[in-house]
């Protein structure tokens, strides 16, 4: 491979394919980070890496929408990767979040969804929001998430059951 | 197949109901950054060889031949390789989840020496009244740590000590305490500019009782340190920036200019992008929106630039010097005076700035009077800041300005 200047009908091509996969692609990274502008810096980052790998892929022929989400959710679990986020929110238990602020904006109910979610791995939520939420079917949530087909089945049952189990122990707190 | 649907119908709950929406022209944004990122990149992609791998080979070895020739010849001169434009600072974060209960931490009185400082919440309610011998020189954005600079006796070495919002005593840290990140999390951030090259420090406060340093150096693209008299001018630990301006004396005792910035990753000291602002008119001012997305670079008393840090273009203009932003960076706070003007004096203030917030995307002023044009605090996330007013010549009062416009103020709280 090597860096080549591609045709301005590349570049319509580029934003045209990416333009319906930007907000998914969004949702995805806020269901993993749980915050609004990195979710938001990680699909910026996103799809410039899709724009320098974007000759390369429509060489290849492959479904876009799972190409793309791939790339954002690298990103994002790169960004979890660094010691600041090791540091904070990664290795911060739920139960010391602060919600203060939450309790007066928003319902109980959801601050006990919201702690429930960021008590999963990130794993979890990856796979239960590509198939619950973004209805991906099960070959193309193995492409994303670059693992089998039969680990996507496994995988979703485990992170479905430990999400309900997390949800049951946030409701004796209501 | 009734399970199914529960499963999909409890698990669709669960994110819908927690999910944040982006700002609005998400798309748009993101295309755009984009598009300027390959302009700067000369609209590269990674694609495979237009021609046979032989031929490429072969033009690539012809092309090498030709310039060591002339290179040898003397009549190019080989050159290293200019490191590739940085794209949008994406740095890597600190998170600390939501800002908790976010306070005002305020002065009492203007006009009785030694009053106490207040502290009261968003809606203007007083909350509590700290110990006179608390006198934060820095507050967290959310006004729940207080840092006070106290000198060594020897003159040798001083410390900050953080205070809660009560006034209770949490730590000790050393010189090395900079500033507040300005997006509410409890990270204080610091840059050593230095001929060898700049250093950086934050203090991470998440346990407050015992605070955290990293110091890095900061280095460019291409590994070479950051020289010069770079100083910190905003800090964003959730979004893992910190924003450098080189700063320059100007002529004016106390004066500087500002020609270049830069945005550094927090958490590797990596300078995720560097600008230049040789070709405009000398910059006499820099303030930092505090996600570190956007610097207002001003460059007179009445005129000032918003740029867009990921990609360097101007994405607003506002007339007057920018002193600050408020917390969701939609709006500016401008005055014609200079931002260190009508500073606090012995019994009163003076003079009178005329000061202005502004919503710097359309230009609809929000409120204008009689202020010190650096907030006392800015509500974080949010449109609300904190003013010191004039209510005439002599007379000071602390208000929450809105951002409709409307004023609330802020209660004297009863001398203790």
């Amino acid at each position: 491979m090597t860096a080549v200047a591609l045709p301005e009908h590349a570049v319509a091509a580029y934003e045209e394919a990416l333009r319906p996969l930007l907000m998914p692609a969004y949702d995805l990274a806020f269901a993993i980070l749980r915050d609004s502008h990195l979710a938001e810096d990680a699909v910026q980052e996103a799809a410039y890496k899709a724009w320098r790998s974007w000759g390369r892929f429509t060489d290849d022929g492959g479904s876009t929408r799972a190409w793309f989400l791939k790339i954002v959710l690298n990103q994002c679990r790169s960004m979890m990767r660094t010691p600041w986020w090791r540091l904070g929110r990664g290795g911060q238990p739920a139960a010391e979040l602060p919600t203060a602020l939450d309790a007066v904006t928003s319902s109980i109910h959801r601050l006990d969804l919201e702690r429930a979610i960021r008590r999963l791995k990130p794993e979890h939520r990856e796979v239960l929001f590509l198939f619950f939420v973004l209805d991906l079917p099960q070959e193309e949530i193995a492409s994303v998430i670059d693992v089998r087909v039969g680990t996507v089945k496994s995988r979703l049952h485990r992170a479905l059951e430990r999400l309900r189990s997390l949800i049951a122990q946030e409701e004796p707190y209501r | 197949m009734n399970e199914d649907r529960d499963n999909a119908a409890f698990v669709r709950r669960a994110f819908t109901d927690t999910r944040q929406a982006p700002e609005p022209g998400l798309t748009q944004r993101v295309l755009a950054r984009t598009a300027e990122r390959r302009t700067a990149s000369g609209g590269e992609a990674r694609g495979r060889r237009p021609g046979p791998l032989l031929a490429a080979a072969a033009i690539g070895l012809a092309v090498v031949t030709v310039v060591v020739l002339l290179a040898g010849s003397g009549r190019i001169h080989l050159v290293a390789s200019q490191p590739a434009p940085a794209g949008p600072p994406v740095g890597s974060p600190i998170v600390v989840g939501p800002v908790p209960d976010p306070a005002i931490v305020y002065p009492g009185s203007l006009a009785a020496k030694g009053a106490p400082e207040a502290v009261a919440d968003w809606n203007g309610k007083l909350l509590d009244v700290l110990p006179g011998t608390v006198r934060p020189n820095q507050v967290s954005a959310d006004g729940s740590l207080l840092a006070q600079y106290a000198a060594a006796p020897d003159q040798g070495s001083s410390t900050f000590s953080i205070f809660d919002r009560r006034g209770r005593l949490l730590s000790r840290v050393g010189s090395l305490f900079g500033s507040w990140s300005a997006d509410g999390a409890h990270v204080s951030c610091m840059l050593e500019g230095a001929k060898a090259g700049a250093s950086m420090t934050t203090i991470d406060f998440s346990n407050p009782r015992a605070p955290r340093q990293r110091s890095l150096p900061v280095r460019k693209a291409d590994g070479s340190p950051l020289a010069g008299a770079w100083i910190g001018v905003g800090c964003s630990a959730r979004s893992g920036r910190l924003v450098a301006a080189e700063a320059i004396p100007g002529t004016a005792k106390g004066a500087y200019t500002y020609p270049a910035v830069a945005v550094i990753d927090l958490s590797t000291g990596r300078v995720l992008s560097q600008r230049s602002f040789a070709g405009t008119p000398p910059v006499i001012g820099v303030a930092v929106s505090p996600d570190a997305r956007y610097l207002a670079r001003s460059t007179s008393p009445t005129h000032a630039d918003i740029v867009d840090l990921g990609t360097g273009g101007i994405v607003g203009q506002v007339a007057g010097q920018v002193c600050a932003f408020s917390g969701d960076g939609s709006l500016v706070l401008t005055t014609s005076s200079g931002c260190g003007s009508g500073f606090l004096i012995a019994g009163g203030v003076a003079p009178a700035p005329h000061v202005t917030l502004v919503e710097w995307s359309s230009g609809r002023q929000v409120w204008n009077g009689l202020a010190l044009p650096t907030a006392v605090a800015v509500e974080p996330g949010g449109t609300d800041v904190a003013l010191i007013v004039y209510q005439s010549a002599q007379t000071t009062s602390a208000v929450i300005v809105r951002g409709d416009g409307t004023t609330i103020p802020l209660p004297v709280p009863p001398m203790r």
